[in-house]
């Protein structure tokens, strides 16, 4: 003999099957909740997570750029944009001078062009092996050997036609290890040392696209690097090289004050998405309710007829609760496959408009967050379905039967 | 036996895009000397949507829903090929913001979304 709650699941199962249109119609609110959450989600925390790496990567406390460049190094840093400005290394001295500065290293950037002379349009970082704590620590990890001249490492996601050597300004350069993917700008750039990117400064393509080089390599620098002492305030030492160094045409910045239009962007992102999502909530809840009050309302001689044959009130209950269960699951299921697919499928264009430099796609934070997202889609099914839960177990008999409204 | 008229038509328009589309109405990088990975990428849909468009004609012509559940198969699979083609096997340009990454992978993988669902729907027509 077959249990009980087999039975009132098959009876939900035949009943959601004998209305398609209808089922599917409630599956729908499920299906918009579930795709809605689930995109919100992955959107945000993708914009999180980069900001957070990038953070961890650069290892700095104060970041030096050229006055009113702040925001081409955000943009570099976060998004992999190109870009290209230098200041004075004399600057470099004077800074590095100041209390409370633990260490700090300088890096200089290129940007190759999306020309016949150039593989591609790729950022070139040139560091101080001396001095760096970055990109060598990061190398050191991965027990690779620190760049000669004429060498260079590639970021994980570019792909040179030649597998050992990549174009610059109409010359070859030796590229002697391709780096761990970190989800970061790093992953589109070309990692070298000065002497290398004196080489290419030398090249005729170089002085054919912009002139014979006014300064030595060694003598710009695009960014400093600044880590400062156990204790010391990174904000009171970026406003002191701000204010205390006269003619300087150079800005400090902390790293997150570097970084406070894209943490504004993903404040703003979050807000936007959790109205989204109450919004969504209150919809779908009431559109579900509505919709259970309805048809069970149309339902009541069929619920009579099951009470007159013996089926107990909390049977019917379970049978209502059912097929809201179900109705949740399979909406819930459904959003987040086509979620899912729609994710892997638009992540370049998605990237591009929303200027999010990587979406995640690890396959255990989508499992968990599918988890979330059905557990969610489940209760709204079940709390809209409670209403005409209660209507059903609690009116009598001969109300049904009479098709009376609930 | 509507549904599909509806599905072999609907879909032969997909292939036909497919085919035609990211040459004409959302192109993919301009070809200079130096030609792009995408516009490979671009060549090689064009033989998978002319056996897809084949596949269509001849589910328009038959009456014989069995025959018709099973080219809906082939289908399927024909128009996994596109997306296949554009994120793994070839793929397209390095940056992003390229306009085959912005605009023709992305509609090419969307009419081959609208393509599988459109066969699925079209292998689960119950035979009368």
């Amino acid at each position: 003999m077959k249990s009980t709650s087999s039975i009132v699941c098959r009876m939900a199962t035949k009943n959601l099957q004998r209305r398609p249109v209808r089922t599917l119609c409630m599956m729908f609110f499920v299906f918009m909740l579930s795709t809605s959450l689930f995109c919100s989600s992955v959107l945000v925390d993708s914009m999180q997570g980069t900001l957070q790496k990038t953070t961890d990567r650069l290892g700095a406390d104060i970041i030096v750029v050229p006055e009113e460049y702040e925001r081409e190094m955000a943009d570099s840093l976060f998004l992999g944009e190109l870009c290209s400005f230098t200041f004075d290394r004399e600057w470099v001295d004077v800074v590095s001078n100041l209390d409370g500065i633990q260490e700090c290293t300088t890096q200089m950037y290129m940007a190759s062009l999306a020309a016949d002379c150039c593989s591609a349009a790729t950022q070139m970082i040139i560091f101080d092996p001396e001095t760096d704590f970055i990109v060598t620590p990061w190398l050191e990890q991965d027990g690779l050997a620190l760049p000669q001249k004429g060498e260079l490492y590639i970021g994980a996601l570019i792909n040179p036609p030649e597998p050992d050597s990549i174009k610059f300004f109409g010359e070859n350069y030796h590229i002697i290890g391709q780096l761990e993917r970190t989800n970061t700008s790093y992953d589109t750039c070309v990692f070298m040392t000065v002497e290398t990117a004196q080489e290419i400064m030398d090249s005729e393509g170089w002085a054919a696209a912009f002139g014979e080089p006014t300064s030595a390599a060694a003598d710009l620098v695009s960014s400093m690097m600044i880590r400062v002492e156990d204790g010391a305030d990174a904000k009171a030492i970026a406003r002191e090289i701000n204010y205390s160094i006269e003619g300087a045409p150079i800005s400090a910045y902390t790293t997150n004050g570097i970084f406070s239009g894209v943490i504004s962007s993903v404040e703003s992102m979050t807000g936007y998405s959790s109205v989204l999502m109450v919004l969504m909530l209150v919809l779908v809840i009431t559109a579900l309710l509505s919709v259970f009050t309805i048809t069970i309302n149309e339902r009541t001689s069929e619920f009579g007829v099951l009470a007159s044959l013996g089926v107990s009130s909390p049977k019917l209950a379970g049978i209502v609760l059912t097929e809201g269960t179900i109705i949740g699951f399979l909406g819930g299921f459904f959003g987040i496959c086509i979620s899912v697919v729609a994710l892997i499928l638009f992540s370049t264009p998605i990237q591009v408009k929303l200027s999010i430099p990587q979406l995640n796609t690890e396959i255990s934070y989508l499992l968990v967050l599918s988890a979330k997202c059905i557990f969610l889609s489940v209760a709204v099914s079940l709390l809209s379905s409670l209403y005409s839960t209660w209507k059903v177990s609690r009116t009598k008999l001969d109300g049904l039967i009479k098709g009376e409204e609930l | 036996m509507m549904k599909q008229k509806v599905v072999s038509i609907v879909s032969g328009i997909l292939a036909l895009l497919l085919a035609v589309g990211p040459w004409t109405l959302f192109q993919a990088c301009p070809t200079t000397e130096k030609v792009m990975k995408c516009h490979w990428c671009c060549r090689a849909v064009i033989p998978v949507a002319i056996i897809l468009l084949v596949i269509t004609v001849l589910q328009l012509l038959i009456k014989d829903t069995k025959l018709f559940r099973k080219l809906s198969l082939v289908g399927i699979v024909g128009f996994i090929m596109p997306i296949l083609l554009t994120t793994l096997l070839i793929g397209g340009c390095m940056k992003p913001e390229m306009a085959c990454n912005v605009v023709a992978f992305p509609v090419i993988n969307t009419l081959s979304a609208v393509g599988i669902v459109l066969q699925v729907i079209g292998f689960l027509t119950k035979e009368k």
